[in-house]
């Protein structure tokens, strides 16, 4: 007997221990949102009438009506064609939904886009079906957290199919509890499961179209990735030191995608030291390219500046999408990538590096250090262009103009114009940092110049010498040089360059 | 900038109405070209945004024929009778991209450069995207008490945490997610040598960088511990 109260004790003991621990587990494990068991009385209003006629659990639906708990709180209470009466709320209505146990009239379903709000939609499962069938191309935008996230591709339809036994994701839902129903099989070889809540918001977008516009590219093939070529390391910009190299992508045919589909992701992983045994971070610099596949082996580069392991490889959790991928020191990565779609079948991804950092930093403004929320651009946050912008960015263009100029003295009078358009930009600015960024630039050009101008000087001199030995000089390119040198003389930093500067204008005079 | 746009019916010239923000200057620039039916005309308005908060694409095609059966029924859109008339809503996917000078200047590297000033603070948002609970609230903790001093040496400036929450939806991320502006990938880099376990730093996807007042927005992910 003793044993048995023993038992009994022992059996509550432990029930009570398991229950609290399962329910302590179930507390930690449940998700900050749940599924709201009210609503507000217009939607609850509109539900009633949308139930109404339908079937639950094969039960007809004789009526249904809106009750509410307090003042903003309604749900619905139904009647059944067995008589019965029921409270429903609505995280059961969508359960229901989801299951199939709630069907509507007239082959339509009931919708909760949202996984958190009460929103409802109603699919038209009919009118669904005439336009996936009528349809030539499918929109697809990539959801949130996708790197893709906001974008699309247009992509051309192969066929629609609705779910059937034999298909892997046949009565499988989604990470909302959605039951997936269509399949679109997509003429790149991919396919989109939908589920009806899918469908809904596919529908409300427009994804399906049956006639394209003429400047829209349909995808109706992934890109194969053939091989991959390194693009040396080059100058990209004195004034600041940058230097640019990159990795070209070749594929088999024209890319038709812009390359803001391009995008690049910084991924850390922690790796195992062969050496000490210990965890390491490692950081892998990765341009993802959607609408691609890789085939055959594609060589890739051990080194290529200061990128490590170059390959490219499959993306394994989204569908017809390829990486490239590098291993990088994070101390190293000063700009990001900058991708480039060319005419010979290939996307160029642009790599940068600085020797000099403080040349890259912006302007500091002192006199802003109390105004976290002062703009960090030299732009208005409205989108609409004002005189130092549209200044400005001419200033900015003529740099840049520049820079790709090979002959150094026409590189020179194009850097004395952009000097020109820096001050007029500067003399409309309206706030601090459009001047303070303005004349960062002007400080930047003037920097330059001296060691440019006495390297043109010297070489021209030098070229004169050679070609035309004995001939007379020219007395407007002395004129044009000795301009030069004057203003070099003005800003030259360093005791030599006034040493060479006052050599060359002896030699010149 | 774009709000919306209407169709004003009448027996002998509709009108077509666009309400927004405009900028006179740009009118000569707006071209009407006819399509290859009679019904269809396209409209370009170069230089123009949709404000997303009350358009949700940023291009709009339309035609002037019979408003079609709708084929979606939804609580709100039976509420805006006015917006019957567009036909068809589509993503930005659908035209080549305009790209401004000032977006041109922004999107290269070097000339962005150009374009930001140096700035003494670093916002962050810090949100809980595990399925544990507080993990927001854990990470701010860490990064205030623990490695604040750490983060602001190796990035020559000041660390504040603006915000800390949970996502709205139901979404767990397997790896902490850092997303940053273009010009911050240094700092958001150096926050991520000094956080605990793996993180995926991605630039703020250009449909939210708008909206996102914080500098950068940490997403705190399944394997934060």
């Amino acid at each position: 007997m003793w044993k048995f109260l023993w038992g009994r004790i022992l059996n509550k003991t432990v029930l009570i221990l398991t229950l609290s621990t399962v329910f302590l587990l179930a507390g930690v494990s449940t998700p900050a949102f749940a599924f709201p068991e009210y609503t507000s009385r217009q939607k609850a209003l509109k539900l009633a009438g949308v139930l109404d006629k339908g079937y639950l659990k094969s039960i007809k639906i004789s009526s249904v009506f809106v009750k509410n708990k307090g003042e903003d709180d309604y749900y619905l209470q139904a009647i059944l064609d067995d008589g019965s009466s029921r409270k429903w709320l609505i995280d059961r209505i969508r359960q229901w939904t989801q299951t199939d146990e709630l069907i509507l009239s007239n082959n339509r379903a009931l919708v909760f886009p949202s996984p958190e709000s009460t929103d409802f939609g109603v699919l038209e499962k009919n009118d669904f079906y005439r336009t996936v069938l009528n349809a030539t191309a499918f929109v697809k935008t990539f959801g949130k957290h996708d790197i893709l996230e906001g974008k699309s591709l247009v992509l051309g339809i192969l066929r629609f199919r609705i779910l059937q036994e034999e298909d892997s994701k046949y009565l499988k839902t989604n990470k909302y509890g959605d039951r997936y129903r269509y399949v679109l099989e997509l003429e790149n070889g991919s396919r989109e499961y939908l589920t009806y809540t899918d469908a809904f918001v596919l529908m409300q977008r427009s994804a399906f179209l049956e006639e394209v516009p003429e400047n829209v590219n349909v995808l109706r093939r992934s890109y194969k990735v053939r091989e991959m070529k390194k693009i040396p390391l080059q100058l990209e910009d004195e004034l600041r030191d940058i230097w640019r190299f990159g990795i070209e992508v070749v594929f088999d045919g024209s890319v038709m995608t812009s390359p803001d589909r391009f995008p690049y992701q910084v991924v850390e992983l922690k790796m195992r030291d062969p050496e000490t045994g210990q965890y390491r971070a490692q950081f892998f610099l990765q341009i993802v390219f959607p609408n691609a596949e890789k085939i055959s082996d594609v060589k890739g580069f051990k080194n290529h500046e200061y990128l490590r392991h170059v390959e490219i490889n499959t993306d394994v959790e989204h569908q017809k999408r390829v990486i490239l991928r590098a291993m990088v020191n994070p101390d190293a990565l000063d700009l990001p990538p900058f991708v480039e779609v060319t005419d010979r079948n290939s996307v160029v991804v642009n790599f940068f590096s600085s020797t000099d950092q403080s040349l890259t930093q912006p302007p500091d403004l002192p006199v802003m250090r109390s105004a976290g929320e002062l703009p960090r651009s030299v732009f208005t946050p409205d989108q609409l262009e004002t005189e130092f912008e549209t200044k400005y960015l001419e200033a900015v263009s003529m740099i840049r103009a520049a820079q790709e100029q090979m002959n150094t003295h026409l590189r020179i009078k194009a850097y004395f114009k952009a000097l020109d358009a820096l001050k007029n930009a500067a003399l409309s600015a309206e706030r601090d940092i459009q001047i303070a960024q303005a004349l960062k630039q002007r400080d930047i050009l003037l920097r330059a110049m001296p060691k440019l101008i006495i390297r043109n000087v010297q070489m021209t001199i030098l070229a004169k010498k050679l070609d035309q030995e004995g001939t007379k000089a020219d007395p407007e390119m002395n004129k044009e040089l000795l301009a030069q040198l004057v203003h070099a003389e003005r800003y030259a930093s360093t005791q030599d360059q006034q040493q060479k500067i006052a050599s060359l204008q002896s030699i010149l005079r | 900038m774009l709000d919306r746009f209407k169709l004003i019916p009448d027996k002998r010239t509709p009108f077509l109405s666009f309400e927004g923000y405009f900028d006179p200057g740009q009118f000569p620039n707006i071209q009407i070209i006819p399509g290859n039916k009679k019904s269809e005309t396209s409209v370009i308005l170069p230089n123009t945004f949709i404000d997303s908060e009350k358009s949700d694409s940023r291009r709009l095609t339309f035609a002037l024929r019979k408003p079609k059966k709708k084929v979606v029924t939804t609580i709100v859109e039976e509420e805006d009778e006015e917006d019957h008339t567009v036909k068809e809503v589509k993503t930005d996917a659908l035209s080549p991209r305009v790209v401004s000078p000032r977006e041109e200047m922004l999107l290269h590297p070097v000339t962005a450069l150009m374009s930001y000033r140096q700035f003494d603070q670093l916002n962050v948002a810090i949100l809980n995207a595990s399925p544990k609970r507080n993990g927001a609230q854990r990470m701010a903790a860490m990064l205030s008490k623990r490695h604040k001093r750490d983060i602001e040496k190796r990035m020559g400036m000041k660390l504040k945490i603006v915000n800390i929450s949970s996502v709205r939806e139901q979404e767990i991320l397997p790896k902490t997610k850092i997303y940053f502006h273009a010009n911050l990938l240094k700092e958001a880099l150096k926050l991520a040598q000094v956080l605990p376990g793996e993180q995926v730093l991605e630039p703020v996807p250009a449909a939210r960088a708008a909206k996102l007042a914080t500098d950068v927005e940490i997403f705190v992910g399944k394997n934060f511990e």
